[in-house]
């Protein structure tokens, strides 16, 4: 079987199988690239490299998770062919950030933030705080807070260690949870949407 | 004869903070969790700081049910295919 001459059920198992998972590509696309036009070129590009391999695609694993991460190294090669990808030190103890996001937390509750933030609309916020964050930050919340990934799957997927996911994960929450917060503070005073902050975590490569 | 419960120690606040969000994930050994849910259970600073990180995790996986995607996209990634041999179904 070729990819240039594939018989009809090939097609429709794919279509039926693979395409039928467009929805969740498009959001998990559209949440990287932060473009609507790029999120358009890699989820072509997903779903092509997808059919060149899908006569090798191994039925154990799960197709959604292969879709992933098939769209996961499309989306770091054309960034990789955009510009020289910096490299920096993450050095964090990933359990710090869990000490800090508490900490944000207790500052936070004495404000009575914590209530107001829950009661409200956080969509639009939560989206833009996520946009906000640095590539490698973003893949990791987007993986795990929104697909459902477990830890060792986005390790595998994005092949780094499990304390590299750990450390990016908790570090992009307590981002997100200082933003979120912020937004809070700043709806006690305001009553139009704020301007979301800009959230540069330091960037180490995906 | 009963099954020996895994050993716990008991843990301070700043250590059942640091394993907040490994214990949500459920990515924490038996005995590991089980220390931070006995601490919980006795403890009155903590768990609003779990309650909230909870919630705020539920906040941030609901914004997975706005898929920004329509018909457009779906015939632009057709196209692409059936120009590698895929033919679609009808």
């Amino acid at each position: 079987m070729t990819a240039t001459d594939p018989p009809d059920a090939v097609s429709v198992a794919f279509e039926r199988e693979v395409l039928a998972l467009l929805p969740d590509l498009a959001r998990y696309a559209r949440a990287l690239t932060r473009d609507a036009a790029d999120a358009d070129d890699l989820v072509q590009e997903t779903f092509l490299r997808a059919w060149r391999g899908w006569h090798t695609f191994d039925r154990a694993r799960e197709l959604r998770r292969w879709l992933l991460a098939i769209c996961h190294h499309a989306f770091i090669r054309s960034r990789e062919r955009a510009r020289r990808i910096q490299l920096t030190d993450e050095g964090t103890d990933a359990e710090l950030e869990a000490l800090a996001a508490a900490r944000g937390h207790a500052a936070a509750a004495r404000e009575g933030l914590d209530v107001r933030l829950l009661a409200m609309d956080l969509g639009p916020a939560i989206r833009a705080a996520i946009d906000a964050l640095a590539p490698p930050f973003r893949t990791v919340v987007l993986l795990v807070d929104v697909e459902g990934a477990s830890y060792d799957e986005v390790a595998t997927l994005l092949g780094i260690p499990i304390g590299t996911v750990r450390s990016r994960l908790f570090r992009a929450r307590r981002v997100l949870q200082e933003a979120l917060l912020e937004h809070a503070r700043d709806a006690g005073f305001r009553t139009v949407a704020p301007t979301p902050q800009t959230i540069t975590p330091t960037a180490p490569a995906p | 004869m009963t099954a020996t419960p895994p050993l716990t120690t008991p843990i301070d606040c700043e250590t059942a903070v640091r394993r907040l969000w490994d214990y949500i994930d459920g990515a924490l050994a038996e005995h590991a969790a089980v220390e931070v849910a006995t601490h919980l259970a006795a403890c009155a600073k903590c768990p609003p700081h779990f309650a909230f990180a909870r919630s705020f995790l539920l906040a941030v996986g609901r914004t997975a049910t706005i898929a920004p995607h329509g018909a457009a996209t779906r015939e632009r990634v057709l196209r692409a295919l059936e120009a590698e041999g895929f033919s679609r179904a009808g």
